[in-house]
């Protein structure tokens, strides 16, 4: 008896670690539906390439207070309030997947560039340098964190990972 | 006794997650180092050339306009790109209209259209895109409709002849984008 529900309590645990182990085993990386992505804000993530691509996203809004810098703070929180406010949903400074789905809607495929799917994201229509994202087969979202048009392109997950290899 | 079968069934169990979950992160990883990858160089480098307007003599075909258009909007300046990566260029077309009265409303309640044409011929078609989108006949081709709730953006996703078009609108119906999308020309 004390053997079945040593083994129970076993293949329970051995369930639960597979379903958490993989998230915290690495970094969750941007995902196709961005209503998936991790929860950025105070309290959950506040840096690194999730942080980069909403301080470039904002910057082509009215409310791009914030460097670009990947270090969530009060002048990136405002921005996003603001964002919130402007696409009818709660204001309340988190990226959970309700304000993920509406920076997504912004989001347009542009066309197939070799080995990567070449994204704008158009919020601003009159912007001359939109946020533009990569996304490569290989190692998923990059996107440009500059707004003058000299391309330097960044991982989107946890860490702060430049683009330094594509694959073909 | 009974305890400590437990702990042990226990941390048994936990180990083996650990290991397992390990195997799978590493199959993952080979798997993404099977493709062939090149090094970021500046000839590699991926660079975009912007153009306001329709630079026509930088693009390698005509750029169609909606003969069809929703009310009381106007037209913003279009922007031509070109993408560059290596040899391989993605020559692009940008067309806007928004709300007259746009700068009175929040963002969510604009009408907007935005029209992209580029010289992708659909060989390599962004499946993870599509795929959250209903399949429906545009102009005579295949064409993916993409939309969410009612104040959300809508695209209209197709490909014809060798070329791409993605014509989004927000607080327009599905209806009006499609006719604008089958009267580009």
């Amino acid at each position: 008896m004390v053997k079945r529900l040593s083994l129970c309590l076993g293949a329970f645990l051995l369930g639960l670690g597979l379903f958490i182990s993989p998230k915290g085993a690495s970094a969750h990386d941007m995902e196709d539906n961005w209503a998936n992505n991790d929860t950025i804000g105070y309290g959950y993530e506040t840096d690194g390439g999730y942080v980069l691509a909403i301080q470039r996203m904002l910057k082509d809004t009215p409310w791009g207070y914030s460097a670009v810098d990947g270090y969530w703070g009060s002048k990136t929180y405002n921005g996003v309030v603001n964002f919130q406010r402007n696409e009818g949903i709660a204001a309340d400074g988190i990226i959970g997947p309700v304000t993920w789905e509406e920076f997504e809607d912004y989001r347009v495929y542009v066309g197939y560039l070799g080995s990567t799917q070449y994204y704008e994201w158009n919020y601003n229509l009159t912007d001359s340098y939109p946020a533009t994202y990569l996304r490569d087969a290989c190692y998923g979202w990059y996107i440009d964190v500059t707004t003058n048009n000299s391309e330097d392109y960044w991982h989107v997950d946890h860490d702060f990972e430049r683009l330094t290899y594509m694959c073909l | 006794m009974k305890k400590k079968n437990l702990i042990i069934g226990g941390i048994v169990g936990a180990a083996l997650a650990v290991v397992i979950s390990g195997f799978v992160s590493q199959e993952k990883a080979t798997s993404a180092n099977s493709y062939q990858n090149t090094k970021v160089t500046e000839d590699t480098k991926i660079k975009v050339e912007r153009f306001n307007g329709i630079a026509q003599d930088k693009l390698s075909f005509k750029a169609k306009k909606p003969t069809v258009l929703p009310e009381d909007v106007k037209e913003l300046e279009p922007k031509t790109e070109v993408v560059i990566q290596g040899a391989k260029k993605l020559k692009v077309v940008k067309q806007a209209w928004v709300d007259k009265d746009a700068d009175k409303k929040l963002k969510y309640q604009r009408k907007e259209l935005l029209i992209i044409q580029s010289d992708d011929d659909g060989t390599v078609k962004p499946m993870n895109v599509l795929s959250k989108g209903e399949k429906i006949q545009v102009a005579g081709v295949d064409a993916w409709l993409i939309k969410r709730g009612e104040h959300d953006p809508i695209q209209l996703i197709f490909w014809k002849d060798g070329r791409y078009f993605n014509v989004r609108g927000m607080n327009i119906k599905a209806d009006k984008l499609i006719k604008i999308a089958e009267s580009l020309q």
